[in-house]
């Protein structure tokens, strides 16, 4: 039989046949959900990636009760080292916004517009995000932060008067980085000279020192806090490796924030099982209906023998069915899957640009249909091996 | 010419406590050119003989030869075109596939025919329904359709092929007196042509029409009428 006759026969088969609509609706909802859940998996592996390959607070060891003179800076993987006091320190604006200055040396960053630590004498100079964030500590990604969301390039040049306990200083933005490669998610870091955090440091000593003193108690104990030693690594992934290589010399080393990798690995196979289970629950639900669809097609079957159709050619038609099932169900899968983007996207008002992108995972749409052809193909299967033998024997049952 | 010849075909249904006897011991020798009337009462089993000359269904023990050819040493496959080319069956419900348009219907037996692999098989099925006085019916559906209509477009379904074996299981069965005239006429017509046309009946008024009458009861042939 020539094919545009198996086409045509397929296709009378799937859309007048009722049950094709729970098929379709079944599909498209496993396949939304596999789209689902391999999004999220992916949208989630950037925000980790990211914060653990680009963070630079994931990319730091700190190594206890040590002398303050020692130089670990030297060693393997290490990019830089300062004292746990000496790297970051929250300072307020003159309007009282809250910034976290970290301090790197001049040659640390990259800039994406404007000019490096090294390229200028200035003494208070300060490198911000692309975009940043000027007010209190942002809580979540709400149109109150997107208010208060500025364009690095308007400030760029510009000057902020910074405050910290006993300390004040006139601040200029000099260059911008990009968040997403250093502080992953964080809009409100500026870098600066390390020298700068240590003034910081010395003034809020004073300050503690005479609040001390003003107290009337035994101030002996405030001291510059030696004894913690910071370490910024090169590459994330030699964290652990690094880690032992301080520990077999006798220091005592935690890493300053973590993503324990079991934690991912867990996370990992539970989006495995969703969507194994997401699989298995619709082969299941749909090995049921093309029990019954076949059923339903009995009787047409029963017609096309006595007009010396053979089974091969009622198989054929079969497949030829779920295949069309297939690409209408994902077509319309595909469709919802933008609608759903476009509105989720609407209702959060997530600036791509700035916040968490959502990623589409479009492999997820080629999986799918694969798998929604798989699926068919093996419920049509089993279905017609189960009836097979019997068309015959049912004809003679059935009254015609 | 011999069509159908069958040769002791008994045919039993096990049931849990009884087994029915539907064919007992029948021989007996179909030609074309003839009209065979098959009668008897609701049970006797005409239609289990008919689907068995049909190939739709097997005897228990017995032969059935289709132009000389025994039936039970042919595969699967020969089966299928000899259904497909030999044998055109029309049934008591007509039986036609109500997601199809009534030319379609009738497309059906041609499309795996390979003789019409270069013909117009929509023209083709058109005429079919045209000649049976289907004119202005083509484009409608089964259901949209009166009972004399559908099995007119099942008759036109059956003869697609142009077999030269016409099995009828109750044909007029669910048709009123005219429609009943018209189906028998075109049934005799057929005969005319050369064909073997079976038609299973319980109206005596289609003896009229037949070469021989055949009374079955309880799975047995008690006469031949002329
Ligand atoms: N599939 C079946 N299973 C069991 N008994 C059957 C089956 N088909 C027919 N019979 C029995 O065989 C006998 C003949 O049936 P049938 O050929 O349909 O008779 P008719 O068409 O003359 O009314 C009846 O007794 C009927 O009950
Ligand atoms: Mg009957």
């Amino acid at each position: 039989m020539e094919f545009k006759y198996y086409l045509f026969l397929a296709k009378k088969s799937f859309f007048n046949k009722k049950i094709n609509i729970i098929n379709t609706l079944l599909l498209i909802i496993s396949t939304i959900m596999i789209v689902f859940v391999l999004s999220f998996y992916k949208t989630f592996n950037s925000i980790i990636d990211n914060s653990l390959n680009n963070d630079i607070n994931h990319r730091i060891l700190l190594v206890h009760n040590v002398d303050n003179n020692l130089d670990l800076s030297k060693m393997d993987n290490v990019s830089f080292q300062t004292s746990f006091d000496h790297f970051s320190k929250y300072v307020n604006t003159e309007n009282n916004d809250s910034l976290v200055l970290i301090g790197v040396p001049d040659n640390y960053l990259e800039v994406n517009f404007g000019q490096n630590l090294f390229e200028v004498e200035d003494k208070n100079v300060m490198i911000c995000p692309t975009r940043f964030y000027l007010g209190k500590d942002p809580e979540k990604f709400d149109q109150d932060f997107l208010d208060r969301l500025h364009n690095g390039k308007d400030y760029i040049n510009k000057s902020f008067v910074l405050q910290s306990d006993n300390y004040e200083e006139n601040y200029k933005i000099i260059g911008l980085y990009d968040v997403n490669k250093y502080t992953y998610g964080e809009y409100h870091n500026c870098f600066t000279r390390q020298s700068n955090i240590i003034d910081i440091a010395n003034a809020e000593l004073e300050y503690m020192k005479q609040e001390c003193n003003d107290d009337e108690q035994n101030c002996d104990n405030i001291t510059s806090s030696g004894g913690t030693a910071l370490l910024v690594l090169k590459d994330v992934n030699r964290i652990d490796e690094t880690k032992r290589l301080l520990q077999q010399q006798g220091y005592v080393v935690t890493p300053k924030a973590s993503i324990v990798k079991t934690e991912i690995n867990f996370f990992i196979i539970i989006v495995a099982v969703m969507i194994v289970g997401v699989i298995i629950m619709t082969f299941t639900i749909m090995f049921i209906y093309n029990k019954k669809s076949m059923q339903y097609n009995k009787k047409n079957n029963l017609i096309y023998k006595a007009l010396g159709y053979n089974d091969n050619i009622l198989i054929r038609i079969n497949y030829l069915e779920s295949i069309i099932l297939s690409i209408v169900s994902s077509i319309i899968s595909i469709i919802v899957c933008c609608i759903i983007y476009v509105a989720l996207n609407h209702i959060f008002a997530v600036d791509i640009e700035i916040a968490n992108p959502i990623y589409v995972s479009y492999f997820s749409f080629i999986l799918s249909f694969v798998i929604s052809l798989i699926i068919s193909f093996l419920s049509i299967y089993f279905a017609i091996n189960k009836n097979n033998n019997s068309i015959i024997e049912d004809f003679a049952d059935e009254e015609i | 010419m011999v069509a159908l010849r069958v040769k002791n075909i008994r045919k039993y249904y096990y049931l849990k406590n009884e087994t029915i006897t539907a064919l007992d011991d029948i021989s007996y020798n179909f030609e074309y050119g003839k009209m065979y009337v098959i009668m008897g009462h609701s049970g006797s089993g005409k239609s289990t003989l008919v689907q068995c000359l049909g190939t739709l269904d097997k005897p228990t023990s017995g032969q059935i030869f289709i132009d000389g050819e025994d039936v039970a040493k042919m595969s699967s496959w020969e089966i299928n075109e000899i259904r497909n080319l030999k044998i055109g069956f029309i049934f008591q419900n007509y039986n036609l596939n109500n997601t199809m348009k009534a030319y379609e219907n009738v497309m059906l037996p041609m499309l795996i025919n390979k003789k019409y692999r270069k013909l117009d098989i929509q023209k083709q099925a058109c005429k079919l329904l045209r000649d049976i006085g289907l004119n202005d019916r083509l484009n409608h559906y089964p259901k949209q359709l009166s009972g004399g209509e559908q099995q007119r477009v099942a008759i036109a379904r059956a003869i697609a092929n142009d077999p030269k074996i016409i099995l009828a299981d109750e044909p007029t069965g669910n048709l009123d007196e005219e429609n009943e005239l018209f189906i028998l006429k075109k049934l005799r017509d057929m005969t005319n042509e050369g064909k073997c046309v079976i038609i299973v009946s319980h109206n005596s008024n289609i003896k009229e029409y037949a070469d021989v009458v055949i009374n079955m009861k309880k799975g047995k042939f008690i006469d031949y009428g002329i």
